[in-house]
């Protein structure tokens, strides 16, 4: 268990590097740890080796695994994460998958806004946070 | 704690709840049917459930919106759509708007929709029982540093 009040790390996993770059530009102020990966099965060996990681979000459509696939199997690693889609590719089947299997709290539209985004993140963490009863 | 487990089903066409009802005869399960979104929510005042089963396309309120009140309302509670129909924004708002746990599409396949249903209930419990647990390490929480404050007192 992690220290009482401690901001819950956001895991970010996207095959584009540029898309992680502006993700971490867009929340270097915000309180918390943030990590990224860019590709599922990168993204599970940050959730192996890190304790603590409360928000996962990730890109549908990523050569290997797609997005809702590394969600599914982010849950053995962190069962009560809130996972939230990025997506630029807007299909039905992937929207269905996104939620019976990655278990979607949130599914976002790329391009995003700064605003809207950050402000999912934070609810996110507060959500986390409240799960733990940590609030 | 299965067979105390009520679900709501929500749907316009009475034939398809009663093929539900048919479904999860074996269950256990205290279930409850309604072609109207508006009397679901009236019983839901009355008498909160663990899981709601909801169309989408219905006349009137469509089950998005009835589960986004639901969502709203009884946030406890583990909401599902079930439908005939899906297009993108459909998904899309059932996601964001009525934080839905699953997206099953008509027609269903039986032995889908029971294990469904099972884990959607079980997951309503582990929900509660972490509340409940968190609740109590808060309390204890609230206690220990309470001994500890009069324990200074008591030195000073």
């Amino acid at each position: 268990m992690e220290p009482i009040g401690t901001v819950a790390t956001v895991l970010v996993v996207d095959d584009e590097e540029n898309i992680l770059r502006a993700v971490r530009r867009l929340f270097m102020d915000e309180p918390g740890e943030m990590l990224t990966a860019s590709s599922g099965p990168a993204g599970l060996d940050i959730l192996r080796a890190t304790k603590g990681i409360g928000v996962i979000v990730s890109d549908q459509r990523m050569p290997g695994m797609s997005g809702a696939e590394f969600l599914e199997k982010s849950r053995e690693f962190a069962p009560n994460a809130i996972r939230i889609v990025l997506t630029g590719y807007a299909d039905l089947a992937s929207a269905v998958d996104a939620i019976n299997k990655g278990g979607a709290w949130k599914y976002l539209a790329k391009p995003w806004n700064d605003e809207d985004l950050v402000k999912v993140v934070r609810e996110a963490r507060a959500l986390f946070a409240q799960a733990k009863g940590n609030s | 704690m299965k067979d105390q487990a009520t679900v709501l089903f929500v749907d316009d066409e009475e034939n398809i709840l009663q093929a539900v009802r048919r479904a999860l005869m074996d269950d256990g399960y205290s279930i409850r049917t309604t072609t109207s979104a508006g009397e679901a929510l009236s019983w839901l005042e009355k008498d909160p459930v663990q899981v709601v089963v909801s169309d989408h396309r219905m006349p009137g309120m469509t089950g998005i919106e009835f589960l986004a009140k639901v969502s709203r309302k009884w946030p406890d509670t583990v909401r599902i759509i079930l439908s005939g129909q899906a297009d993108m924004s459909a998904v899309v708002a059932a996601i964001n708007d009525g934080g839905i746990y699953k997206f099953l599409l008509k027609p269903w396949n039986d032995d889908e929709l029971r294990v469904t249903i099972a884990n959607a209930v079980t997951l309503y419990y582990l929900q509660q029982k972490v509340a409940d647990l968190a609740k109590d390490v808060n309390r204890k929480d609230e206690e220990i540093a309470r001994l500890c404050a009069q324990l200074d007192r008591d030195e000073g």
